[in-house]
Formats: structure tokens, C-alpha cells, sequence
């Protein structure tokens, strides 16, 4: 089946910056794929030389398996776009915005009508159609800044971190929307740094940094790429260093911090992790409190390949 | 395109400063014009001068009398004032007190003497000497058509017979024909509400350097979010020009109505042709703005702005808006420079607009138009070169 976004060797410089570094890409029809990094990482910047919005040094990029240039006019009418910041017009109202947006691609106004109603629907703005985007509280504005990118029904989309600054509620609300729209046959591209939403709904994943693909696959491939199989908190009352260093001799234990009464362990996978370490603990008479085991996240797959925090 | 059409015109009306520049500014500007001109109206109006006369035997029975009494009757043209006193005494109180601006007095052989006073307030300068020199032109004028008279009684006393030959000799006009060459009685201040629709015009056309704003990636969100869509550049900006000229016109007919209406500046009832006038100015003026719109330079929609008005204001300052000093300034420039007339557009509109008023002959003002719709369209192809061809390094 034919890639809906392939990009190969990407490369983009600002000046002596290299933002894109060889970036490729390939995205299947009817994923979620995620691209997460920290800001600055590459992600909007790809997108954008992806849309034509900007110039890059050397690459190439297909949509729908036809060259993308800036004059492809057919290849965008089946994209939507959702950029970072909400970008409407703010003398307009919420249904004049969409409808506008709808009118770059849709002519037919009957359609069109439909489309627009379908999409405040979508978004849950119904409430709101003569608000204009200055009385709209954040989360709200976000909404109308999606609906804008997805009321003419686009086969491929881009969200370009559209939770950020949004409340909880509207955040769950926004990602469940993008799950809907990918059951209905959409593509999504979803940027963000942050991991917890990335993981939630994204079928595969790309982990970047300074313009390069550090790793890509699905949130277990990304996961099983790394050492780390576990991490495993304990409960602590005082604890001498001699212990922590008897902890990090484990065979399986990667690593060992201490802060605040809480002991992390992060270990490699093995059957005897947390065993191994409250046996070390309680030989040196440590009073324990809750113990808890979880998988790696996200970030511990870019901590490990990076060596620092993904939100850093 | 249709829908960029709509949404330029409803974007552009629901901001404040569209309606600050193109409906509150003409309507001030040309208010402030209708005060300013109305004293220069009443100024150059020739109000009847006082004048003292003794009523002795003498005046009773001057022909002068008859010359001065016919140029104190009430009317349009009323020249003189006549105040009869009894005496020379009587006459010379009223001289002093102000009360006239000089007396006349007949003497044996019907001559009129002129009587002023040495001195005068200097703070009434202008009006004083303004009265003084009727009052010398009425006794002089009279003079000499008495001089003229008793000379053709001499020389050739028939012609004295034909009455019409007489009164010929003694008008005013005397054997000269008036001819007029404009369509419309010159009036000096008409100028400045032609150049103050160049102004407008040119303020309005920030209405569509400032809608292009709103197209370009690397000056707004909104911009790249409509670049990546699915209507093409020049098909955003043909949306963006015709919206944008709508509201543009809109204005000049708002300025051109109110001074028409409302201040009743006569535009000698050529008002449609003014509209015509109008929209070449909201063209040329909306060219000009898609043009600086589209101008790679920093700081988004404030500079453009600034470009703009700095533009428009200077020009004006040479179609001589600013009053009679500019107006000399316009005139000395146009007349160094003829071109300046021709790539000015301010001064470009209010040539046209005046030629539309003067001439009778609708030549003039058609090429001026034409000079107009032709200066939109090399902006506009300007324009649509520079945008594009435009991707961004930086967003």
C-alpha cells in the first residue's frame, strides 16, 4: 500500500543550525503517528517543509505517493492542518471560521453548509457559532482551531501540539477526537513533547532531537529498544549510602536515586528485580513503605538514548 | 475566491481602524475644511464700505450722486454705504469715530473729493485699505468717465446720441469681452477637497496592505494556516484586492458624498463621474497597499502601516493639501517636475478630480483615471510577483 507521507533525507538549515538532519519519514494510511521531541527538536519545522510552507536545502517529500510542491494545490485540498497557536481570524465568528476554512477547499456552499455544521458538532462548538474567538476561553479556542483544519474532511491531518495550554477535560476531549477522526479514515500526524498523550493514542512513533530521527517504531518497539525494563519505587526511611551502592551492584539494576523518602531502582528486565532489592534493603534494616513496579515510559526510551529528560 | 471576497470585506468592516481611516477621518478632514473655507468665503465677500456724504446743495445736485446711490442699493452687488450728514462736521465725527470709512464731498465743477483719515488701526489693516481703495476706485472711475464724456463731446458729439454707446463706454467692462475657459467659476478652495480625496484614498490603502498581512506565513499564524490551503496564492490575493478595493470605494464615496451633501462643495453635476473618480483612486489606492503588503520587510503589519501612512502623507504634502504654503510648494514642484504630477497619486487624483470640475472636456480627467487603473495594475503585478515567488527560510 502506498506511503501517505514519505519523506526522505530532509534537510533544512538555519544558517549554520542544521534543524533537519536527513529526516525520512513514511507514514501508512490510516495511522496515528506520533512525532515527539522537546522544543526544538525539528518536529513543527518538518511539518512545515512537509506543507511547503518552507524552503529546505535537499530531500525529497510525497504525499499520496505524488511529489509534493508548493504549487500541488490538489495533493493540499486533502490535507488539514491544526497549527500550534490557534490561527483564525478574530472578527469573525466560530461558524464564519469554519466556514471560511471549509470554503479553501469545499466551493459547493450546500456542501459546505453540511461540512460546517458536521464539524461544530465534531468539536462540541454548538453552543458558541456567534462567539467570536476572543470570547472563547482556551480550551475552546483550541476546539475552533481544530475544526478549522478538519471540517473539509481531509484524508491526511497534522496536529501540531494542539493540547498545549489546555486544560485536562478539554486535552481528553481533543484526543479522543483524533482517535475518532482516525475510525473514520483519516491519517494523523500529532507533534508533541509530551509522551503521555503520544503513548495514549498513537500507533507509531518518532522520537527526535536537534533535526534527527533518534528511534521510530511502536510504543513497545521504542520500549524494547532500550536496556531499561522496569523501574521499581520503594518507600524509604533512612537510608545509608553504603546501601545505595550495595543496590546499584545488583546485576540488574541500571541505576539507583534517592530523593525525598523515595528510593527509584531502574533495572533491566529480569524475574528477580524487586526481590532482589527489598532483600538489600531490609539486610540493612531500612523501614520500607509502598512498593510499586512500572514499564519504561517514553521518556526513559529518550532518556536512555539521549541522556537527559525529554521535557528538558 | 468569492469567500475571500467576503471575508476581506467583513474582516476589514469589523475592525475599528478601517472605520477611523475610512469613514470618521474624510468626515472630519473635510469638516474641518468646510470651517476653514467658510471664513475665507466670508473674507473674500466685499461687504458695502461706509462712506459719509455731506448733503449740502452741491452733492444735491453732482451727477456723482447718482453714481454713488446706484452703488448703495441694496443687492448682491452692493458697493457702498452712504451715511448723509448735515455738515462737513458731522461728516468728520463719523470719520474719526470709525464709523466710515471716508467721506465724499462734491465740489463746484462736480468733482468728488475723497476724505481719509492719516492714521488707522493697524490691527484692521486689511479690511481698512481694502475699503479705502472702492472708496478711491468709485471717485476715480468716476473721473474718468467724466473726463471720457465731456472728450466725445468734444470730438465727436453724435456719438453722445446713441445712448447704448454711451453706456458701453461708461461700464465697467468697457470694450473687453469676458470669456470663460473653465466649464465652472474658478473657486480657490475646491483644490484642497479634490486633494483631500487623494489622501483618503491613500490612507484606505492600508485596508489591503494589511489584509495581505494576514496571507503571508511569516508574519502570521493565520497566514500560513490559509497558505496551506487549498486555494491558490493568486487567487488569494485577486480575493484579498477586490474585497479590499470594495471597502476602499466604500470610503471615497463616504468622503465624496459628505463634502457633496453635507459641506456642498458643487461638482458642477458631475457626481456620477466623480464615482468614477472614486473608484480609479480606491484602485490605484489598493494596488498601492497590496503592493507594501507584499514587501518583504520586518515588523508585520506596523511597518506597513507606517510605510503607508508616511507615503500618503507626503504626497499630499505635494498635491498641497496642507494649506496655501503647500499648495505654492505642490505648484512650484509640478511645475520643475511635470512627471511628479503623473507618479504622485495623491496628486494624481486631485488633478483628476479638478479637471473633472474645471474642463468641459471629459479628456483630461479619463487619462488621469486611466493613469490611476494603470498604476493599480503595476502594483498589483508587482504584487503578485513578489508573493509568488515568496517561501519562507523562517517562520
Amino acid at each position: 500500500m502506498t506511503d501517505i507521507v514519505h519523506v526522505e533525507n530532509l534537510v533544512k538549515r538555519y544558517d549554520d543550525l542544521i534543524a533537519l538532519d536527513h529526516f525520512s519519514l513514511s507514514i501508512a494510511p490510516g495511522e496515528i503517528f506520533g512525532l515527539l521531541g522537546p522544543n526544538g527538536s525539528g518536529k513543527t519545522t518538518s511539518i512545515n517543509c512537509i506543507l511547503q510552507l518552507l524552503a529546505y536545502d535537499k530531500g525529497t517529500i510525497e504525499l499520496f505517493g505524488e511529489p509534493m510542491t508548493p504549487a500541488r494545490y490538489d495533493l493540499k485540498r486533502r490535507i488539514g492542518v491544526v497549527p500550534q497557536q490557534v490561527a483564525v481570524f478574530d472578527e469573525l465568528t466560530v461558524r464564519e471560521n469554519i466556514d471560511y476554512f471549509c470554503s479553501l477547499y469545499v466551493n459547493d456552499r450546500k456542501r459546505r453548509r453540511a461540512l460546517v455544521d458536521e464539524a461544530i458538532d465534531f468539536v462540541g462548538l454548538g453552543d458558541f457559532t456567534k462567539f467570536r474567538p476572543g470570547k472563547l476561553s482556551g480550551g475552546l479556542a483550541r476546539r475552533l482551531n481544530i475544526a478549522c483544519g478538519i471540517a473539509h474532511k481531509p484524508e491526511l491531518i497534522f496536529f501540531d501540539e494542539p493540547t498545549v495550554a489546555v486544560d485536562p477535560q478539554s486535552r481528553n476531549a481533543i484526543l479522543e477526537g483524533i482517535c475518532r477522526l482516525r475510525d473514520e479514515g483519516a491519517t494523523v500526524v500529532y507533534t508533541s513533547h509530551y509522551m503521555e498523550e503520544v503513548e495514549q493514542i498513537c500507533s507509531r512513533i518518532m522520537i527526535m532531537d536537534g533535526g534527527r530521527v533518534l528511534a521510530q517504531g511502536t510504543n513497545d518497539e521504542l520500549k524494547r529498544m532500550i536496556q531499561m525494563g522496569e523501574r521499581v519505587t520503594v518507600e524509604v526511611g533512612a537510608v545509608e549510602p553504603a546501601t545505595v551502592e550495595r543496590l546499584r551492584a545488583l546485576e540488574h539494576v541500571l541505576g539507583v536515586d534517592l530523593s525525598g523518602g523515595e528510593l527509584v531502582c531502574t533495572c533491566e528486565t529480569s524475574p528477580h528485580n524487586l526481590v532482589d532489592i527489598l532483600d538489600t534493603l531490609r539486610a540493612a534494616d531500612v523501614a520500607l513503605g509502598r512498593v510499586w513496579s512500572e514499564p519504561p515510559t517514553l521518556n526513559d526510551v529518550f532518556l536512555e538514548i539521549t541522556g537527559r529528560e525529554l521535557r528538558d | 475566491m468569492f469567500n475571500t471576497i467576503i471575508i476581506t470585506v467583513k474582516t476589514l468592516l469589523r475592525r475599528p481602524s478601517t472605520w477611523v481611516w475610512g469613514a470618521v477621518f474624510p468626515v472630519a478632514l473635510s469638516t474641518m475644511f468646510m470651517f476653514m473655507f467658510a471664513n475665507l468665503s466670508s473674507d473674500g465677500k466685499v461687504d458695502p464700505v461706509p462712506v459719509a456724504v455731506v448733503a449740502d446743495e452741491t452733492w444735491g445736485a453732482s451727477s456723482f450722486k447718482d453714481v454713488a446711490t446706484s452703488l448703495a442699493k441694496e443687492g448682491d452687488d452692493q458697493l457702498l454705504e452712504i451715511h448723509e450728514c448735515e455738515d462737513a462736521a458731522d461728516a468728520n465725527r463719523a470719520l474719526k469715530a470709525g464709523e466710515v470709512a471716508g467721506i465724499y464731498t462734491v465740489d463746484a465743477a462736480g468733482t468728488p473729493k475723497l476724505t481719509l483719515l492719516s492714521s488707522y488701526d493697524n490691527s484692521r489693516a486689511s479690511s481698512v485699505l481694502t475699503d479705502r481703495s472702492i472708496l478711491e476706485t468709485v471717485a476715480s472711475s468716476y473721473t474718468q468717465n467724466a473726463e471720457l464724456m465731456s472728450q466725445i463731446a468734444q470730438d465727436n458729439p453724435a456719438a453722445l446720441a446713441d445712448p447704448e454707446a454711451v453706456a458701453r463706454a461708461l461700464s465697467l467692462e468697457g470694450g473687453t469681452r469676458r470669456v470663460s475657459l473653465t466649464r465652472t467659476t474658478p473657486d480657490g478652495t475646491v483644490i484642497y477637497y479634490y486633494a483631500l480625496f487623494g489622501l483618503v484614498a491613500m490612507m484606505s490603502a492600508e485596508f489591503a496592505a494589511l489584509s495581505v498581512v494576514d496571507l503571508q506565513p511569516n508574519l502570521s499564524g493565520l497566514g500560513a494556516r490559509r497558505c496551506v490551503g487549498g486555494l491558490s496564492k493568486t487567487a488569494s490575493l485577486a480575493g484579498i484586492f477586490v474585497g479590499s478595493w470594495l471597502v476602499s470605494f466604500a470610503s471615497m464615496t463616504i468622503a465624496i458624498g459628505y463634502v457633496r451633501l453635507v459641506v456642498g462643495v458643487d461638482f458642477g453635476g458631475r457626481e456620477g463621474l466623480c464615482l468614477v473618480g472614486g473608484a480609479a483612486s480606491a484602485l490605484a489606492a489598493t494596488g498601492l497597499g497590496l503592493f507594501v503588503g507584499t514587501l518583504p520587510v520586518k515588523g508585520g503589519k506596523a511597518s506597513k502601516s507606517g510605510i503607508l501612512t508616511g507615503f500618503a502623507t507626503t504626497c499630499a504634502l505635494f498635491a498641497g493639501l496642507y494649506g496655501e504654503p503647500a499648495m505654492a510648494l505642490a505648484d512650484d514642484v509640478a511645475r520643475a517636475c511635470p512627471a511628479e504630477c503623473w507618479l504622485n497619486p495623491v496628486k494624481l487624483i486631485c488633478d483628476m478630480f479638478n479637471r473633472l470640475y474645471f474642463f468641459e472636456d471629459l479628456g483630461p480627467f479619463a487619462v488621469r483615471a486611466g493613469a490611476l487603473v494603470l498604476m493599480a495594475l503595476v502594483f498589483v503585478a508587482a504584487a503578485t510577483l513578489i508573493f509568488g515567488r515568496s517561501r519562507y527560510e523562517h517562520l
